[in-house]
């Protein structure tokens, strides 16, 4: 691992046989690793310049931030594009577990005291990349792209993406050039915070002028925002290359470029880091991190919004039973699995809700890991002897860690209490399709990841109006009481009242064990010693205008 | 000579038209639904037809296939679905980098495998013969993307003299210089299995042509052994080998996905294998045609090369 | 895993019994120069390892291959009680592998014998029809041919979901055209030959023809070629192991154990992924050698070694 901090040299050594052997008699008995760099002390003052290549976990689908799905692509556009309503990223979890909101494009909003009416108060002085400034009518047109069918630019794809935003507005109107008045159909408390989120679809603000020239389709190949980065290139399956705003209203970055390289294989991810074709990496096989930061690399986490979590078939004579999904929670080892196979890359989850997120409830007694009472509950339901079904999981994934090795960590807990399961394992993009039809008879549970700062994720995942294939309720859940509890905190007009509710609407989900929370993940991001300033806050995406190379 | 090449071209035509409805039909069976995928886990049923209809999604099949099709006549291969971009912008410059890593490729097996191949023939049963074709096979037995790793280990990160993935540098992409810097090691392993089937069939010619009565009776006439072998008994190694070669092309192209996923070479293969669990029509459809129709085209060329090379074949073909 | 190594072996020409009346001694004749083949016998004799190891699984296997423990996970070959270390779930790989045994050479070798006997039916009958429908069927399997094959088995698994028998069936068909093409080339030039006619003549009807005269001589090309494929199969397979369509975890499949092993390689655990990896090499090597030995055995020239 010897010269990590300089270029590899480009004139290709002669061959030196016998060392060579020696190397692959090493590297095939002992694999590969290196002696570790220490960490350096004093890093100085913050220094502008310099080019931040990270090598990224899948290839980013769209730079239309409206359109793109998962957090990949957000990550890319959220550097490019800003929503009104932000969300401060500059703490870590640590210091902020559910990251504020913060003025974005808009300075500051009021909302009607029945609920209905948000005005906002746009920034003044905001040009986007290309010149056109920033207004109420820019605003205006993009809230129109995303929902208003008469609109000449309304976009079927983004309206499908980001439809809970929108999904309660009834009208826009601009009563002045740098304001924007949303009024809705009934009141929707979690919007402002909705406003902020990335991962389905985005509310971020596209230049109008950008979207005229282009067009719908083509405006993701000529990305146009008011961010602190500006689009430069992109080479599909290679990078994106974003430079520094220097018109930027905010604090402006230190980076001249940063470069997002696709890595979709996890060795070659760590791989390019060691090899210091990368300066930072996502999503570092859990096995990896230690040895990384042996040798000298940072290791970076937070408490993203992230469940990975098992949605139980409703539909299924045997999972139907409470009694089983509760046994079911009680016989996984979720400590162990954390510790062990993820090696504390995740924390273990007992809550529906992730810590990030107001209305996460302190649940650990709930279902801490009890074989024994399992068993008993097992027998209380008609199945002494245990069962067998089918667990449906993805072979990869955003956000999903290691989705086969956990299923199989998870298959050797429960053969303990005598539930055989069968592994239904599909590749990522297909499996998106397949878990949105929703949980078939014979299948016990599908797995998935997801989350938001949001408490209203709860209602998405199990309001008995979106049940699959309708929505993304995909084990089909329905409980009229839920639904009452929810419908309340949804239309909640403060926060704390709505925070109570949305609590009330936690503990119900989890004494039915309609989810199966598995763990939360850490998302760590392994950085090389040079790079100063990066924060991983309470969110699944960052900012990266705080980040500086130190020499 | 003419007749023969316009009639495979012709058939070349029928090939592709039947390569095409066989993707098209087996596509319709994966899994995959292209709008689900596109709109993400929070879509309604609602918004999901309504993006099908704006796609065309919901006519019937022989339309969708025919209004491809015309679409392909008028020298428009559509767009993709997921990525709604034009077909062509993604899928040119990803041809382009199969190429590459599979023309590297292809001058490795050439350059180890037609001289492994030919001494090992004319050595029957030396040292270097059994030894030489062992390895080959061995080579060949493989896992290539565990030998993948292994070569990475090695010569990326324990050595250091080649970068580990990619085809460029990741900060400041260089020319061809660059490229062919990150061509080394994935070319290598990409080159395993068909320097295996080269070096196997150039030693079973060689053989089969020292065998023949033409070298015996130079021998006999007392023509040096080493003329004998690379000048005479070669020319008759060609014509088997120039056909293999034309195979391992069309292999190298579909075949290199493997070599591709590991080392992140934005090759085709990769591309394709996305585009299938996606069900993006359009960019499988024509990601297969251009494969396709470059290995029909290739194998065209061979059997011309061939059959100058050995007039015998002429009349055969 | 490769087109042209299949197609390879296929045009080269496979060797040809001459007539069937000398069938039975030219038979022995091979036989007998199996026997001194040593490579070839070597490889038998590991085939026929590993096989039994497979088949007496559940009395050798020192371990459960599908319960680990989770605490010694990754431990390194040569410990105490685990000969070959742990996996990532802490399961005993020596165990993984000898059960593995039954999915890896089921998939090496059960789609090879289905694709063999359907080509010897599309085949055979293709090449004795000759003319224009026999033309037909090899056009018909052209198509196929000018599918890139690897992207063509990985439509399929993605058709039918991953699993062992969509594996099979995945591969098994991915094989038909290329080992019709074998057969059909051998029936065209078999039937071309003199005692086909003379039996012909001789009031013999076509079923006979192709039952008694085509099909032993067909038969020698199909077994030297679908042994040399098994080597290349068991390694396609495990190539759709690793892109998640092939058999599902936690099946104690060579390709799934290479596949799971990869991510920790570069991590200092490359026992792994490297012990399996191995052993679809030598397996691979042994079935590859095997048909070089048994095409030896049959042909005068002895071309290969």
């Amino acid at each position: 691992m010897s010269g990590r901090s300089s270029r590899r040299p480009t004139v290709f050594r002669r061959s030196r046989v016998r060392a060579l052997v020696a190397v692959v008699a090493l590297s095939v008995l002992a694999g590969c690793g290196g002696p570790g760099n220490a960490a350096s002390g004093a890093v100085g003052a913050p220094k502008s310049g310099g080019t931040l290549a990270i090598g990224i976990e899948s290839e980013v689908d769209v730079l239309d931030p409206q359109r793109a799905g998962g957090w990949v692509s957000w990550r890319v556009n959220r550097q490019i594009f800003e929503p009104l309503v932000d969300e401060d990223l500059s703490k870590p979890s640590s210091e902020a577990a559910v990251p504020p909101l913060r003025p974005g494009l808009a300075t500051s909003w009021e909302i009607s005291p029945d609920g209905t009416v948000y005005t906002f108060h746009l920034r003044p002085n905001v040009t986007f990349h290309d010149g056109t400034p920033f207004d109420a009518a820019a605003v205006e047109f993009n809230i129109r792209r995303m929902w208003d069918k008469s609109f000449e630019f309304y976009d079927a794809k983004a309206a499908g993406q980001t439809t809970f935003v929108w999904q309660k507005l009834a009208s826009v109107t601009t009563p002045d050039p740098m304001t924007v008045q949303l009024t809705m159909s009934q009141p929707f408390e979690p919007f402002l915070r909705l406003l902020p989120q990335g991962g389905s679809g985005s509310s971020a603000i596209i230049s109008p002028t950008a979207v005229r020239t282009y067009g719908n389709d083509n405006v993701a190949e000529h990305p146009v925002g008011t961010g602190p980065f500006k689009f430069a290139d992109r080479v599909r399956g290679q990078r994106i290359t974003l430079e520094r705003n220097d018109a930027y209203w905010g604090e402006k970055p230190y980076l001249d470029k940063v470069v997002f390289r696709p890595l979709p294989d996890p060795s070659a991810r760590v791989a390019a880091l060691r090899a210091n074709e990368v300066d930072m990496i996502a999503v570092p096989p859990p096995d990896s991190v230690q040895g990384l930061a042996d040798s000298g690399f940072q290791i970076s986490d937070g408490a993203p919004p992230h469940v990975w979590y098992l949605s139980f078939n409703m539909n299924d004579p045997i999972t139907s039973n409470k009694l089983v999904r509760q046994a079911i929670n009680l016989a996984i080892d979720r400590q162990g699995l954390a510790t062990t196979l993820l090696r504390d890359t995740v924390k273990p989850a007992y809550d529906v809700q992730a810590p990030a997120n107001a209305a996460y409830v302190e649940n650990t007694a709930a279902y801490g890991y009890d074989p024994d009472k399992a068993k008993q509950l097992l027998a209380e339901a008609g199945y002494p002897d245990g069962f067998e079904t089918t667990m449906m999981t993805s072979v990869d994934g955003s956000g999903q860690i290691i989705p086969v090795p956990m299923a199989e960590y998870i298959q050797q807990d429960l053969a303990k209490v005598g539930i055989k399961i069968k592994l239904d394992t599909t590749e990522w993009i297909s499996y998106l399709t397949k878990w949105a039809q929703g949980t078939s008879p014979g299948v016990g549970w599908a797995q998935q990841s997801w989350g938001m700062t949001t408490p209203y994720w709860l209602y998405i995942a199990t309001s008995s109006s979106l049940r699959a294939p309708n929505g993304p309720n995909v084990g089909g859940y329905s409980n009229p009481e839920l639904d009452r509890v929810m419908g309340e905190a949804i239309s909640a007009t403060s926060e704390d009242q709505a925070v109570e509710l949305w609590k009330q609407a936690n503990r119900i989900v989890t004494d039915d064990a309609a989810i199966a929370p598995i763990v939360n993940d850490k998302a760590p991001y392994v950085l090389s010693r040079n790079v100063q300033g990066f924060v991983s806050p309470s969110e699944e995406w960052y900012d990266l205008n705080r980040v500086w190379l130190s020499s | 000579m003419i007749g023969f090449v316009l009639r495979r071209l012709a058939w070349t035509v029928l090939i592709l038209l039947g390569v095409s409805v066989l993707v098209f039909l087996l596509m319709q069976l994966v899994p995959g639904d292209p709008v689900r995928t596109m709109l993400g886990m929070s879509a309604t049923a609602e918004h999901v037809e309504e993006v099908r209809h704006e796609l065309g999604l919901d006519r019937s099949l022989p339309v969708q296939y025919l209004s491809y099709l015309s679409g392909v006549l008028h020298g428009e291969l559509g767009q993709s679905l997921i990525l709604s971009q034009p077909v062509s912008a993604i899928l040119f410059p990803k041809l382009l980098n199969t190429v590459i890593l599979s023309v590297g490729s292809l001058l490795i097996c050439l350059l180890v495998g037609i001289p492994l191949g030919v001494i090992a023939g004319a050595r029957q049963y030396s040292l270097f013969d059994r030894g030489s074709m062992f390895l080959s096979l061995a080579g060949a037995s493989v896992p290539v993307y565990w030998a993948a790793l292994v070569v990475i280990s090695i010569f990326a990160l324990q050595l250091g003299w080649f970068p580990t993935s990619g085809m460029y540098d990741t900060r400041d992409p260089g020319g061809f210089g660059d490229v062919l810097y990150h061509l080394v090691l994935p070319a290598t392993a990409a080159a395993l299995v068909p320097t295996a089937v080269i070096a196997r069939m150039a030693r079973g010619s060689m053989v089969e042509a020292l065998h023949g009565d033409h070298v015996r009776m130079l021998r006999a006439s007392g023509v040096p052994e080493r003329l004998v072998i690379w000048r005479h008994a070669l020319r008759g190694v060609m014509p088997p080998v120039v056909n293999i070669v034309g195979l391992q092309i069309g292999y190298l192209l579909g075949g290199i996905i493997f070599v591709e996923v590991v080392f992140n070479w934005p090759g085709l293969g990769g591309q394709l294998y996305t585009s299938i669990t996606a069900g993006d029509m359009p960019m499988i459809q024509s990601g297969v045609l251009f494969i396709a129709l470059v290995f029909v085209l290739v194998n065209l060329i061979t059997d011309i090369a061939v059959a100058l090379l050995d007039p015998r074949t002429r009349k055969a073909a | 895993m490769s087109s042209d190594t299949i197609t390879a072996t296929g045009t080269a020409g496979p060797p040809v019994l001459a007539t069937t009346w000398q069938r039975r001694s030219q038979f022995k004749l091979a036989m007998r120069a199996l026997r001194r083949d040593r490579v070839a016998v070597g490889a038998l004799v590991v085939l026929v390892l590993v096989t039994l190891a497979a088949v007496l699984a559940p009395w050798i296997s020192p371990y459960d291959p599908l319960a680990g423990d989770p605490q010694l996970r990754l431990l390194p070959p040569f410990s105490e009680g685990h000969l070959l270390g742990l996996d990532g779930q802490g399961r005993d790989i020596l165990s993984r592998l000898i059960w593995g045994g039954r999915y890896s050479l089921s998939v090496a070798v059960v789609p090879v014998l289905c694709a063999g006997l359907v080509s010897l039916v599309i085949g055979m009958v293709g090449g004795y029809l000759g003319g224009r429908w026999g033309d037909s069927v090899m056009r018909l399997l052209d198509i196929v041919f000018a599918f890139p094959i690897v992207l063509f088995a990985i439509a399929l698994a993605a058709v039918l979901g991953a699993g062992l028998v969509n594996t099979m069936v995945a591969v098994g068909v991915t094989l038909v055209p290329y080992m019709s093409r074998v057969v059909y080339t051998a029936t065209v030039q078999e039937s071309a030959k003199e005692y086909v006619e003379a039996a012909r003549a001789a009031g013999a009807g076509h079923l006979e023809i192709l039952r008694k005269q085509l099909l032993p001589n067909v038969l020698s090309p199909l077994v030297v070629y679908g042994t040399t494929l098994a080597g290349l199969v068991i390694v396609l397979a495990a190539g759709l192991s690793f892109l998640g369509v092939g058999i599902t975890p936690p099946a104690p499949d060579w390709g799934v154990m290479t596949s799971d092993g990869r991510q920790v390689l570069l991590e200092g655990y490359a026992h792994v992924a490297t012990v399996p990896g191995l052993v679809i090499l030598v397996v691979a090597l042994a079935f590859n050698l095997l048909g070089d030995g048994i095409r030896d055995a049959l042909d005068p020239h002895k071309q290969t070694a």
